[in-house]
């Protein structure tokens, strides 16, 4: 990627969770990058380290996880007065997490939107009152002028009656209003990045359509960057343009949306491509599965923690060191021994 | 609804469940939450029927009545039982019901919340057998194990509990369980909607083993369209209580007739990013079924609603040879399925 076109990378992340049964590596050793306006998808089975690579950007890792290892250069686009841009780079991983620096980020320039808008909202607050919060600490607004920017947010996510919905709590409104409702939160402040972690995942498919549908109008409009975290290999390749796969809080591969689905390297990619059963696909009499569960965190395997499932399984190697990331094309990269010279 | 009712393991016919909505201290009868509105649908021996529809529907309510799981307000659920009598579930006593337990069984969605963390997994997949008292002791220590092995665990976990296992694990353990009274009908709700995509594929193959092996008839209840076309053999759409479209799975996936279908399979994300995308992103949100709208409950909604869609309720009724759909406009429209 062009470095004056790089908005985030993430060098060499490690993320640890430290409990009393041992050390979750939620993060090992992760990298990636996300350009200017770029659509990134982020995909994995559950316990792979999708989320809490969102959460480590945002520096909101709960407790008792810490990034422990690694980079996260953002980079923002200041403006000269002369109109011309100067690139300045933070390094996210160096903050104090409670720090004013991150604080102004986060919400700001990086917003995020969760799962399920129930429990990421606040259930005393009208809709309103949470949208304006953000205005009114990162645009330094007054109060009207946040009411109206809020309502004017609201419509521009296609929510029904802005003016009087605006005074609404989140228990009066249905899952997709609500959702509506956070990514108007976290677009207020027109981020250079959103992070959205599973936004579908918890809403029917008609309603997913149409949040899918706002989220490509909004990225467009508004030229931001969109880290699209999920499990569902469909959203991954409607939404974005570049994806990266997790397994065990690793990057296995990464690459172009279309060399993923028609040219995929990893064994962990290309089972998890052909393990879901496709819609309007003629039915096959069985679905390939992959073999065995995800290991146990607190006992991760030897060499490539994806060596006990894997269908081409090399004794003495996978089992024995650590893949290195390899550049198999332009643009795609994977960790895997089978693509050493 | 007229069909051949050779082989046919379960009618139901007119299936209504009413939530009463309770307000202020007396507690009086304020409304009525219709979940399930006069669903009518039959089940052949050994066939899978899916059944789907968005949340709210009344897909699990559906299900849970025929098990009497819950009490239906009224309709028949005709069940043909393995020597040949036709009974009537939802009027059979509390005993006789226990008694046709062994043939049908549920199996649930979440499988975090369906096991009992306090047993083990000897206790939770024996518990039929020793409640029916049908085996105890080493007898049933080997039926277990076995049933154990059936589902592709290992017999040595008999004695763990179930935190002990992962998601697609304890889905395993459910299903043994499921399987221990060697049942003929089985209602499986949402099985995988809670499993990662690699432990779903496990779980379906295990389904569909299962059914060939011991000849089962499952009722598969699924939000999943994908997931559904997989397995079913024919398919039900339910929208705000009722049912709007049933066919032969290849019938209602290529062929919808009805628009909410026609709608809801072009919601779907398609795992191909060169795939030509022509969506028909609905309108507004599923009617509540407290308040349901007039006529044909999904004319607010739907592109091709006429005047008569807004005063007029249609009738499920047989479109074409066992292909029946609840829309005034079926015979004129024609609607995309998957593969246009």
């Amino acid at each position: 990627m062009n470095q004056d076109q790089m908005l985030l990378e993430v060098r060499n992340l490690k993320t640890y969770f430290f409990l009393e049964e041992g050390t979750v590596h939620a993060i090992d050793g992760a990298d990636f990058a996300i350009g200017r306006g770029e659509a990134l998808g982020v995909v994995g089975e559950s316990g792979c380290g999708k989320s809490v690579t969102g959460q480590s950007i945002l520096r909101i890792v709960p407790y008792p996880g810490r990034v422990v290892e690694g980079e996260i250069i953002f980079y923002r686009y200041n403006k000269r007065p002369d109109g011309t841009e100067v690139q300045e780079a933070v390094n996210l991983t160096a903050l104090d997490p409670q720090g004013e620096e991150i604080r102004s980020i986060r919400g700001g320039e990086i917003a995020m939107v969760f799962q399920e808008p129930m429990t990421s909202l606040s259930p005393v607050h009208t809709m309103g009152q949470q949208i304006m919060e953000a205005i009114i600490l990162h645009q330094g607004v007054d109060k009207a002028e946040a009411r109206r920017r809020a309502i004017d947010m609201l419509r521009r996510v296609g929510m029904p009656q802005p003016e009087t919905t605006v005074d609404s709590y989140p228990h009066q409104m249905s899952g997709g209003m609500r959702q509506r409702g956070m990514i108007a939160m976290a677009l207020s402040c027109s981020p250079s990045l959103l992070i959205a972690d599973e936004p579908t995942t918890a809403i029917d498919v008609t309603t997913q359509a149409q949040i899918l549908q706002l989220m490509r109008d909004l990225q467009e409009d508004l030229g931001m960057a969109i880290m699209f975290i999920t499990h569902d290999l469909g959203v991954i390749a409607e939404m974005t343009k570049r994806v990266v796969v997790m397994y065990m809080g690793r990057v296995v591969e990464s690459a172009s949306v279309d060399d993923l689905y028609y040219d995929p390297k990893h064994p962990y990619t290309r089972a998890l491509l052909n393990s879901i059963p496709r819609l309007g696909q003629q039915r096959a009499e069985r679905l390939e599965s992959i073999k065995g569960v995800v290991p146990d965190p607190y006992n991760l395997p030897p060499g490539c923690p994806f060596h006990p499932r894997c269908n081409s399984f090399m004794p003495g190697v996978c089992d024995v060191g650590d893949p290195m990331n390899i550049e198999v094309g332009p643009g795609h990269e994977v960790r895997c021994f089978l693509y050493n010279e | 609804m007229a069909e051949n009712t050779n082989n046919m393991l379960l009618r139901v016919n007119n299936l209504v469940k009413h939530f009463p909505i309770r307000r202020g201290a007396m507690k009086r009868v304020v409304g009525q939450v219709r979940a399930v509105d006069g669903v009518s649908f039959h089940i052949r021996e050994r066939e899978t029927l899916g059944l789907v529809g968005e949340s709210g529907c009344g897909k699990t309510t559906t299900g849970r009545s025929i098990m009497r799981a819950i009490e239906p307000t009224s309709g028949e659920v005709l069940y043909t039982k393995a020597n040949g009598e036709t009974i009537n579930i939802p009027d059979m006593s509390k005993e006789d019901l226990r008694a046709l337990r062994s043939e049908l069984q549920m199996i649930f969605q979440d499988p975090y919340s369906s096991l009992n963390p306090r047993m083990t997994l000897l206790q939770i997949v024996g518990e039929p057998l020793t409640v029916n008292k049908m085996a105890q002791g080493r007898e049933l220590e080997d039926r277990v194990a076995d049933l154990l092995r059936v589902v592709g665990l290992r017999p040595e976990y008999m004695r763990r509990y179930p935190h002990a296992f992962s998601g697609g694990q304890r889905q395993r353990i459910g299903i043994a369980r499921a399987l221990a009274l060697n049942p003929r009908f089985i209602v499986a709700d949402e099985p995988v909607s809670a499993l990662d995509v690699s432990i779903q594929a496990q779980v379906l193959n295990l389904l569909q083993d299962l059914r060939a092996e011991y000849g089962l008839t499952y009722l598969f209840v699924a939000h999943d369209l994908s997931v559904v076309q997989h397995i079913s053999d024919r398919v039900a759409v339910m929208y705000v209580g009722k049912l709007v479209e049933m066919a032969s799975t290849n019938d209602l996936y290529y062929t919808p007739l009805h628009p909410y279908t026609e709608a809801l399979m072009s919601a779907v994300p398609k795992p191909d990013p060169r795939a030509a995308r022509q969506r028909i992103v609905l309108e507004g949100e599923v009617a509540d079924p407290a308040n349901p709208p007039s006529g044909c409950y999904f004319h607010p909604r739907c592109r091709y609603a006429t005047e008569q869609c807004r005063v007029e309720e249609p009738e499920l009724l047989e479109a074409r040879p066992e292909h029946y759909v609840k829309c005034h406009r079926a015979n004129e429209l024609t609607l995309r399925g998957v593969s246009g």
